[in-house]
């Protein structure tokens, strides 16, 4: 699996420098701003979105479990990164053996982090946004995981994550709003009466 | 909420949103140097989704607001979002929790 994990990661990262395009698609892909905030204007739109009340409590319901399922799936790497540290593919003795220009390939491209690699907490939060984005409204949903696939990518072209740890974090996010999309199905009617009193004040 | 028509609250939307991502990445070297030093950690982002979510509803609605003050409101006596489209949010709360005479 490592070995899978890092030839992945070399082919991947092997793409910085050909073209100057990919390369600063990339850089505004990776960054910490652009996917989040696309994301959250996603949300935004959701909340006003609906042809009746019916789908616009639905989608208003799906916005508040994806900002849940954002800050249960931070916990759950920063308690992963407690436990179990890798280290960033940059920081790899072996991979820079092999690649001699890692380093100067994530400059390039991006800043060097050096906490834990292990699940990758960008895509996690990405995934759990456009999870539920998705369960509100398909089409957007869609363009959503295409945002979310985005800095997934990105992070592993610019050299701060393997593969693996990109796939683990955007599962956890997925998983994570899909698992709270789920028990507030189950916890009806409370989060309807949450969204009824959030409209007594018309803010929902 | 700001406009009446749907056009211009579109075509309004698409220039403000894409007047403030040009000025973010575009202006003061942002996306050559100032992202390249430092980013934001997984609670920060958190912290700012959830406060940049609740800023935009807030000040989308208190401009909306100021903007309609002088419009006379709709006697409606609903609840919820679609109020707004015939009243302007402190016109609403106003209506609702306000004196009665």
């Amino acid at each position: 699996m490592g070995n899978v994990d890092e030839t992945l990661f070399s082919h991947i990262n092997g793409l910085v420098g050909k073209s100057s395009l990919v390369d600063s698609i990339m850089r505004i892909g990776v960054n910490d701003y652009f996917v989040p905030v696309c994301l959250v204007l996603f949300l935004v739109f959701l909340w006003f979105w609906g042809r009746d009340q019916l789908e616009r409590e639905w989608c208003q319901k799906c916005v508040i479990c994806g900002l849940i399922g954002v800050g249960i799936v931070n916990g759950i790497t920063k308690v992963i990164n407690i436990f179990y540290f890798r280290s960033r593919p940059f920081q790899s003795e072996a991979l820079i053996s092999d690649i001699p220009l890692l380093k100067s390939r994530v400059s390039d491209i991006f800043y060097g982090p050096t906490d834990s690699s292990f699940p990758a907490n960008a895509p996690a939060i990405a995934f759990a946004l456009a999870t539920a984005v998705f369960w509100g409204n398909k089409r957007w949903g869609l363009l959503a995981y295409l945002l979310a696939l985005l800095i997934s990518f990105a992070r592993v072209f610019a050299g701060v994550h393997y593969p693996s740890d990109v796939v683990v974090g955007g599962a956890l996010g997925i998983a994570t709003t899909y698992a709270i999309l789920k028990l507030m199905q189950l916890l009806e009617p409370y989060p309807s009466k949450v969204i009824s009193l959030l409209r007594k004040i018309f803010l929902a | 909420m700001l406009f009446r028509t749907k056009p211009l609250s579109y075509t309004f939307a698409a220039v403000c949103l894409l007047g403030s991502f040009g000025w973010f990445f575009g202006w003061d070297d942002r996306l050559d140097e100032k992202i390249m030093m430092t980013g934001l950690e997984g609670g920060q982002q958190f912290f700012y989704f959830a406060l940049s979510f609740f800023l935009a509803l807030v000040s989308t609605l208190l401009l909306s607001s100021l903007r309609w003050r002088r419009l006379p409101p709709e006697d409606k006596d609903e609840e919820g979002l679609k109020v707004l489209s015939g009243k302007t949010y402190l016109q609403a709360m106003r209506g609702k929790y306000g004196k009665r005479r």
